[in-house]
């Protein structure tokens, strides 16, 4: 039901609020802290759990987001997507798009177009986050 | 609650959300609630012709009441049918001869789609204007 996920995702939402007002609180915390925070924060944007985070590949985890969403098998989103004409981006790409333009407005940060490009794991988004809140 | 009622409602529902991330997760995830189209009208016949990516309906009446069944194969576009579906779906001919749909016209909504998707959506609502 419509409400139902609503619901859902301003629980999320106030959750993910949560662990950034944590880092922001403490923007020099140990990166292991950070990492652990920053991780459960990506995961209630995307709805996912933290056991679901099967692989580092930032594309990957964006397409795990996006399958859980929609219920469609592993890998048939994408496929469908792809082959279609409409617009180019998948709702993967697009996921990852929003998460980097969310993640700049929320803490503050600058994480440009060809940074955005380069990122390709997790753990490199990460640690970019992590660099840039400790150089303000 | 009635078609305009719906209407005011889903896009209360993504002023609420706020955040594009947030509104667009939600589009998405209303995909699933999309009632199912059966394999039989997946054909050419049911495609709407303004949309690049593969979008079918298959909508009418039945003992005087509306349905409106359809499938993407983009997900956003199916999220889009899903709150389309739930506004049109059961309705008398009169509700729907009576209603006109601003759902497009509203930037909370349509700034997730494509120029491209958004004129694939417009075929739609004149489709489904004319149920």
């Amino acid at each position: 039901m419509r409400k139902d996920i609503k619901q859902m995702i301003m629980e999320k939402k106030q959750s993910a609020q949560k662990y950034l007002d944590m880092i922001l609180a403490d923007r020099y915390m140990a990166y292991e802290i950070f990492d652990h925070f920053f991780t459960l924060y990506l995961c209630e944007k995307f709805l996912l759990t933290p056991e679901e985070l099967t692989t580092d590949n930032f594309y990957e985890i964006c397409q795990l987001s996006a399958e859980k969403a929609s219920n469609l098998p592993k890998g048939l989103l994408d496929a469908s997507e792809l082959a279609s004409k409409c617009g180019g981006a998948t709702t993967a790409m697009n996921k990852k798009v929003l998460f980097l333009l969310a993640v700049n407005r929320e803490y503050g940060i600058v994480i440009d177009a060809d940074e955005s490009v380069q990122i390709e794991t997790f753990t490199a988004l990460k640690q970019l986050v992590y660099d840039k809140l400790n150089s303000k | 609650m009635t078609m305009q009622e719906i209407e005011e409602d889903i896009i209360k529902d993504f002023n609420d959300l706020g955040d594009t991330i947030s509104q667009y997760t939600f589009l998405i995830t209303c995909a699933k609630e999309c009632l199912p189209l059966p394999e039989a009208y997946r054909t050419e016949e049911y495609l709407v012709k303004d949309c690049q990516v593969n979008t079918w309906m298959y909508a009418g009446t039945k003992e005087g009441k509306t349905f409106f069944l359809a499938d993407s194969e983009s997900l956003i576009v199916k999220g889009g049918l899903a709150l389309l579906q739930e506004i049109y779906q059961d309705r008398s001919e009169t509700e729907v001869r009576e209603y006109q749909c601003h759902l497009l016209d509203h930037e909370v909504f349509s700034k997730h789609f494509s120029a491209t998707q958004l004129k694939g959506f417009q075929a739609i609502v004149k489709k489904a204007g004319n149920i």
